[in-house]
Order: structure tokens, then sequence, then C-alpha cells
């Protein structure tokens, strides 16, 4: 069956071959040669440098509602990106060049995310992180109980290296979280390329690396963000560079190599849940591959099988010990997901049903669409190449297959939950990719593909890939310059309004119960170090208060709301006003009215304690208790 | 398999020299680190020192010397070392924090300082162990089979460093110039008004204004006792980014039907309510669940 395969494989690469090939290329290009040169390094810097500056620029044109802004951006992104991509795509850029301009592209992309807010978090999975960082401060003690993501103090990897910076150096948490998640960027690109360069045993493949996990659409921000996974993914690939090391390695390296990798495994293990199922993955398929190429050339015995066993029981008896409430936090997303898959396959429900597709300008849509179809083509000619070409290979081969994940992740993209549920597969799959489209590049260069085509084909897919990198990712259009409050807009509505009633919230003392918008729900959470609800739109889509709100309202334990009149001057950017069960979802046409915003203030009972303007705090507790007219 | 890059290895015993440099640079990370715990725990103000001094402390000593104990000096690339110096600290600094849950005295700066030091030290004195300790067999990473040399022309050093110099210029400033497009994007001002019962005594509030609008405001403030004025203060000035508290009390208990209505003018619009706020009784009541 194999055998089969191979031979049809072989012969389909023949027929390409005739197209691509060059009869007359020269002999094997300088691909790999270790020459210890800075090469273009420093012109190229400045070039890239000179990028960020374009970015930096733009957003301060966001700031003023310029319209130049938008088109400074892509400039400012492109500038930092191309010189880069160019140089790592030629074949005879020293290893020396190809390891900076490899750690200069993480930071600069770094650097883009860290200058859209340099003054505070402003993402919500920052606030609910912050949230556990504060609270570690305040008691002193780990675990503790954070209201607004239940999950992130059982996965204290994060908090662990911001903490002691931030008593180290005296600097807040903002700065030592910049500074903790700068490390730890350095350390995802050190260990990608490392490891991409001792998968194929090529300095070129480890630059490529790099610049293909660049086009991952969450590279840019979402891997940058102060959360869990921005700690545990670097982490992940230290252990998976050090195993790859260890497999390489003469014998007096190895025991400081396996402490390395067992070391680094615990440390995703207590950093984040999924990052950690992930790394499972990635070790189960380099175990398969392992023992194929075991069982086929008779080869030493894998090394990596009982690190998957010793993998899979770290992660029990941390979720058994520590934090139980993972699976209540990820079943219903993934149990959703296979729900909605299965739905489909059997024909109980219709793809638009379920499947969300991107919005925003056309031009955007047709990019993101381009990246998809571009990855599957490239994924899939990727795979058959490595199978045929790294035949002894076993961690090459594991990362051909692990490569066609993209697949998956596209089909669970139909699903309601898709979009998250493959974001967060794109995490692991681009590692697959980023060595795979290496590997591919490396063997057409070497095979004498026809030079004028990789020499322009390399730069324009790169382009493609990353232009859509950014349609497709987050921040959507309309956040992706900081710019003046909008709607219902994740980091685009925090406000200092907003922050100020978060942090005027912490002096009703912890752990309230508030029933507010999206934004402010983690501003009070954060900043408040009070208990908000999702779900409360009984309460707050309602057009007056009577019996029911006033059920709702003892139902739900609720102390407070918190409204933000602005809701009524325009159509809410992420499709709806309150998270959870908003009746409405995607589905709003017009603003809410602001009777239903000012309804408290026409009920006897319900206090108004806090007015700033837009934002207006009620407290609901006396009134629901009959205590109040 | 092969080991790796094999033609790039050298099997050449140790250096003299590098065994020296190394014990040497061992003393200097013990003494780095000592002066970031030392400051620490003499409560140093923040200063660059500090920030510098206790950033490499806890994000790459650490991790440097356990590297150093667990993989020799010579037996990794710069870039590698650099890599697991990082990361071994990052691990090193999650080891630290349940050892430090652990005790007593839980997870405090001083217990910080100590903890990330000692690991330091101790890790400082095995790495010098094992670098007095007779060489492996095993070969050094040592290139011996170089890249012949790249002939370059004369501009291009000059050319190369003018370029890094410029680049570092170019990203502080960038740096620079995206704080502070930060710090002057324009916001609406806003002043904040709120009134919140006493925990204890039902006949005392407190009222606060929080002016940020940008700029002093001066503003006239009004309190209503079920719909009669109660109190009323003029010619408050609240300079920008400050908070003003004003205790208010009544002669008795808020009852059932009973309200207090706050009004907060400004003075540039003395006629038009600014804020308002109202409270009930029991407006702050605990949960009882």
């Amino acid at each position: 069956m194999i055998a089969r395969t191979q031979q049809l494989l072989w012969w389909g690469w023949g027929h390409v071959w005739r197209i691509i090939g060059d009869p007359h290329a020269p002999p094997r290009p300088h691909l790999d040669h270790a020459a210890d040169s800075w090469g273009w390094a420093a012109p190229i810097s400045l070039l890239s440098t000179l990028g960020l500056a374009v970015v930096v620029l733009s957003y301060e044109h966001g700031r003023h509602s310029l319209a130049t802004a938008s088109p400074l951006h892509w400039v400012g992104l492109l500038l930092i990106v191309m010189p880069i991509a160019l140089r790592l795509l030629m074949p005879a850029t020293p290893r020396r060049e190809r390891l900076w301009l490899a750690v200069l592209l993480g930071l600069l992309c770094y650097l883009v995310k860290v200058l859209y807010s340099p003054l505070d978090f402003r993402f919500s999975d920052e606030l609910q992180h912050w949230r556990s960082t504060s609270d570690l401060l305040q008691y002193q003690r780990l675990f503790t109980y954070n209201h607004i993501l239940p999950v992130s103090p059982l996965y204290p990897g994060l908090q662990a290296t911001t903490v002691p910076l931030i008593h180290m150096t005296g600097l807040p948490i903002f700065p030592a979280g910049v500074i903790a998640l700068g490390v730890a960027r350095l350390v995802f690109v050190l260990a990608l390329f490392h490891f991409a360069e001792l998968a194929a045993k090529s300095p070129f493949v480890g630059g490529i690396a790099v610049l293909v996990y660049a086009t991952n659409p969450h590279f840019l921000f979402f891997h940058s963000m102060f959360l869990y996974q921005s700690m545990a993914v670097p982490l992940m690939l230290v252990s998976l560079y050090a195993l790859a090391r260890w497999e390489q390695s003469t014998p007096a390296e190895r025991p400081g190599l396996r402490a390395v990798t067992i070391f680094a495994m615990m440390g995703v293990v207590m950093t984040h849940h999924i990052t950690s199922y992930g790394m499972a993955a990635v070790l189960l398929l380099w175990f398969g591959a392992n023992f194929y190429v075991r069982w086929r050339n008779h080869a030493r015995p894998p090394v990596v099988s009982w690190l998957v066993m010793l993998l899979v029981i770290l992660i029990l008896t941390w979720m058994v010990y520590v934090a139980t409430v993972t699976v209540g936090y990820l079943a219903p997303q993934l149990g959703g997901a296979l729900l909605d898959l299965t739905n489909l396959i059997a024909g109980e429900a219709k793809a638009e049903e379920t499947f969300r597709p991107p919005s925003g300008p056309v031009f955007e849509r047709v990019f993101s669409l381009l990246m998809v179809a571009t990855t599957l083509g490239y994924v899939s000619v990727a795979a058959p190449v490595i199978w045929l070409r790294q035949q002894h290979n076993a961690l090459a081969l594991a990362m051909g297959i692990g490569a066609l994940g993209y697949f998956l992740s596209i089909v669970l993209r139909f699903s309601s939950s898709g979009a998250e549920m493959t974001g967060r597969l794109w995490t692991f799959v681009y590692v697959f990719q980023a060595v795979a489209l290496g590997i591919l590049l490396r063997e057409a260069w070497l095979a004498g593909v026809r030079r004028w085509l990789l020499r322009l084909g390399g730069p324009l897919l790169f382009v493609l890939l990353f232009i859509a990198s950014i349609t497709a990712g987050w921040p959507p259009y309309w956040g992706r310059l900081p710019g003046p409050y909008l709607v219902s807009a994740s980091e685009r509505s925090v406000t200092p309004e907003g922050i100020a009633a978060g942090q005027w919230a912490a002096q009703l003392g912890r752990g309230k119960r508030w029933a507010t918008d999206f934004t402010h729900y983690m501003m009070v959470g954060a900043y408040g170090a009070q208990d908000p609800i999702f779900n409360a739109s009984a309460v707050l889509l309602t057009p007056t208060m009577g019996d029911a709100e006033r059920d709702f309202v003892r139902w739900a334990d609720l102390d407070f709301i918190l409204i933000d009149e602005r809701l009524s001057t325009d159509l809410p950017q992420r499709g709806y006003f309150f998270d959870g069960d908003d009746p409405d979802i995607f589905r709003y046409t017009e603003p809410l009215e602001r009777d239903l915003l000012t309804k408290y203030q026409r009920t006897p009972g319900v206090s108004r304690i806090y007015d700033s303007g837009n934002l207006v705090i009620y407290t609901v507790r006396a009134w629901s208790n009959n205590d109040a007219p | 398999m092969m080991p790796r890059e094999d033609d790039l290895i050298a099997r050449t015993p140790w250096p003299r020299g590098m065994q020296l440099g190394s014990l040497l640079l061992l003393h200097v990370v013990v003494g780095l680190s000592t002066a970031a715990a030392w400051l620490v725990l003499h409560d140093a103000p923040l200063s660059p020192l500090r920030i510098g001094l206790g950033a490499i402390a806890t994000l790459l000593l650490p991790g440097y010397a356990l590297s150093r104990v667990l993989i020799a000096v010579g037996r990794v690339q710069l870039a590698e070392r650099l890599l697991l110096s990082l990361s071994l600290s990052l691990l090193l600094c999650m080891a630290t924090m349940f050892f430090l849950n652990w005790l007593p005295t839980g997870i405090s700066a001083y217990g910080w300082a100590r903890a990330l030091w000692l690991g330091t030290a101790v890790c400082c004195v095995l790495a010098s162990v094992r670098s007095l300790l007779p060489i492996a067999d095993a070969p050094l990473l040592l290139p011996t089979t170089v890249a012949p040399p790249v002939l370059r022309p004369r501009w291009y050093l000059p050319v190369q460093l003018l370029c890094a110099f410029l680049t570092i210029g170019l990203l502080l400033g960038t740096i620079v110039l995206g704080i502070r497009s930060a710090q002057q994007q324009p916001y609406p001002g806003f002043t904040q008004l709120w009134i919140l019962p006493a925990p204890t005594d039902p006949t005392r509030f407190e009222i606060g204004i929080g002016n940020f609008e940008g700029t002093d405001v001066r503003y006239r403030l009004e309190v209503d006792y079920n719909d009669r004025a109660h109190a009323h203060w003029s010619q408050i000035v609240v300079r920008d980014t400050e908070t003003v508290t004003t205790p208010l009390r009544l002669r008795e208990p808020l009852a059932r039907n009973e309200q207090l209505t706050v009004v907060l003018y400004r003075q540039d619009a003395p006629t038009q309510a600014y804020r308002q706020v109202r409270i009930w009784r029991n407006a702050l009541q605990e949960s009882d669940m």
C-alpha cells in the first residue's frame, strides 16, 4: 500500500517536474554553508526598523482619525517583513545573518503589538490575566480565584515569570509583562529557528520556518498578548528543540538536554492547557514517524515514546490535582464544535447555520480566502515531497504529516465556535507548516527548479500570506489601528473613562456581582476585582424593570449594573452588545434604544450611585429584595 | 543516527584560556545576581540600575548558570546558549514560585530576591565544579571547516556599523514616539460624580467628584433630600486628575420611600445639570448568599 502510494507520487512528481524543473540548473547551491558572516544584516535591519517607524506613524494618524492611517499601516508592515523575507529566501544568505533576521522579524512584530497600546493592556484576554497577576501580588499565594477567567490562576506560568520581575525591578504589572513576553518572543524565535534547522539539518529551513510562522494570523497580535499561551508556546518549542538536539547529540550532551526537555515540558503543563495538549499531539506524531522510520530502516529505537507518556501523565496529574475546572472550560467549545460537524455531516444542519463568513472590506475577504487556498496548496505539495525525499528523517516526516492538520482546521471553521477553534489549532499546525514549507523550498532549490520561479514565486507567496495573515487575524479591520471609541469593539471600546470606572469599582469591595457590556465586564473584573456575569440580557435588554427582572436579579445575585449609554449611538462592531445570551447576536441593524439603557433611573428603589457622563452605575440588590420602593 | 553536523565538530581538548574565561564569567554572574538581590532587600527605589539588574537577575542569569551545569561550555553555540539561558530562567522562575508558595512567608519580594540569588549561586558553584572536572571524551563544538573568507569591499564594515547605529537610534526613537503618541491621544474629558453610603452608619454618606477633563474645573454641587434642597456647595475647584470627597450627614436614616439626589453643575454652564446621582436606602446591601 505504502509502496504503491509512493509510486503514484513519483509519477505525479515527474509530470510536475517537466513544468517547473530547469534542465540546465547549476549544481547544488550553497544553501546550508555555515559562513561566519553578517552579510546584509545591518542594512536590512535598518529598512525593517524603518517599517516599524511607519507603523507607529500610522498609529499616530489613527489616533487622530486621519485617512492616511490605514495605507501607512500596510506600507509599514510590508516594509518590516519584505526585506527580511527577500533575504531569508535567498540561497546564499549566511547562517548568522539568517538567525539575526529571524530574531529581528520576531521582535519587530512583537513591537508592532506593544506600540499599539504602549501604556496599558487593552485586549480583553490580557485584562483577564492582569487580574490573576494582580491577585497574586496582593495575596502572595498561588491559585487564587479569578472570576473573569477561573482557569487562569490554575496555570500560573505567565504570572510566575512576571511577578518576580515586578518584585526584582520594582516595575508595575504592564511594563514587567511587556519585558517578560519580549523575552518569551525571543525564546520562541530562537527555539523555532533551531528546531527547524535540526529537523531539516539546514539553516535555510530555520529562517524560512520563522518567516512562515510569522504568516500565522495569530502571530502579530494574539501571540504577543499578555496571556498564558504567549508564554507556553515558546516553552513548547524549547522542549521540542531540546528533544531534537538530544536525538542528534553525542552521549556527553544527552543528560543535560534530557533535563531541559523534561523541565520545559513541565513548564508547558503548568502554563497553558491547550498548549500542553498540542504538544502531546506533536510528540505523538513524532513518535509515530520515528516508529515508521525505525520499522523501515532498522534504525535505533525512538526516544520520544516514553516522553509522550510522561507528558500525558503530567497533563492528567495537573488536571486532576490542580486544574479540574479545565474540563468544564474546554468541553463546551470542543463538544459544540464536534456536535456541529457531526450534524453537518449527517445533514441535520446547514453550513450557513453554523459557519460565520469573514466580515470586512471585500479585498480583505479575498486575501483571507486566497490564504486558505494557497496554504492548502503548499501543504498538499509539501507533505508528499517530504514523504518522498526525507524517508530517513523522522522529524521531517512528522512535520510533513502534521502540516496536513491545516485541512482539519479548515473543517473546524464550519462549526459555530469555528473561528476560535481554528485559531487555537493554527498555533500548532503552523509549526508543522513552517518546517514543511521550509523543507519544500529547500528541496526546490536543491532539485533545480527554475530559478526565476523561486526568486519571484517565493517573495510573492510571502507577501500574499503575510497580508492575508493580517486580514484574517485579530484585531479585525475596525480595530487594527488605535483610535477614538467605537461601540462594542473590544480594545477600541477601552477608554480612560472605562478604566476609571473599573478602578473606582475597587472601593466597593472585591467580588460583587455585576451586569454590564463586554468591554466593561473586563474593566470592572480586572481593575475593580469584581465578579461580573455574562448572560444578563434578561435585565439589560428589557424595556422596563418589573417582576421578571426582579426575579432574575435575585437569581443571578446581582449587586450592580454598569451601563454605557454610548451603546445607543452606533451598531456593535463585534456584532453584539452583551456577551453570552444576546438574542440578536450578529443581527443588529440599529443601535440600542436609549430608553432601554436609561430605564433604571425611572425605577424607584434602583440607586444611581455613579455618573461619569457616558457610564452610569446602578445598585439593584435592595430593589430586588423589596427593601426599597 | 549520526551526530549532528559531525563535519563541523573538532575533537579538540578544552583550551585552558576558555576554561578560565568561563570560570570568570560565573563569578560575574554571581556578582550581578548579588547586587540585584541587595537592591531588593534594601528596598532601593525604582531606577534604571534596579530595573536593569533586576531584569537580568530574573530572566537571564539563573538560566545561564543552570545551563552551564547542564551543558558544558563549548558544546552549544552562542545563540543556543542564549536560548537555553532565557528559557531556563523562565522555567526556574516557575519552580521558584512553587517553592515560595509552599513556604509560610508566601510569594514576597524578599523571598524572590533570596531564592533567585540562592538558585543562581548554587548553579554557579556546580557549574564551576563541572568546568574543573576532566574533559569528557566527547567532542567540543568548535568549527574547523570554516567557509572560505568572503572578500568584502573596503566600505563594507563602515556601512554595516553606520546602519547598525542608525537602526538602534531609529528603534529607540520609534519606541519613544509610540509612547508619546499614546499619551497624547485625544479623548473626551469626563467628570466622575458618586455617592456612597457609609458602611456602618445609615445617616452618613460620601460624595465624590473626580476631574479628568484635562483642565482644572470649577463646579457647583446641590443635594436634594426628597426633592427638597438639603445642602449645596458652590465654587468647588477640582484640579485636573484629582478627586475630592465630602461627607454628608442626615439627621436620620432614609426611609423606604425617601431618596437623596446629588446634582453637579459646571460653573461655565450653571443651569445645565452636568452629572447626577441618586440613592435610596440600603443601596449597598450585602448579599446574604
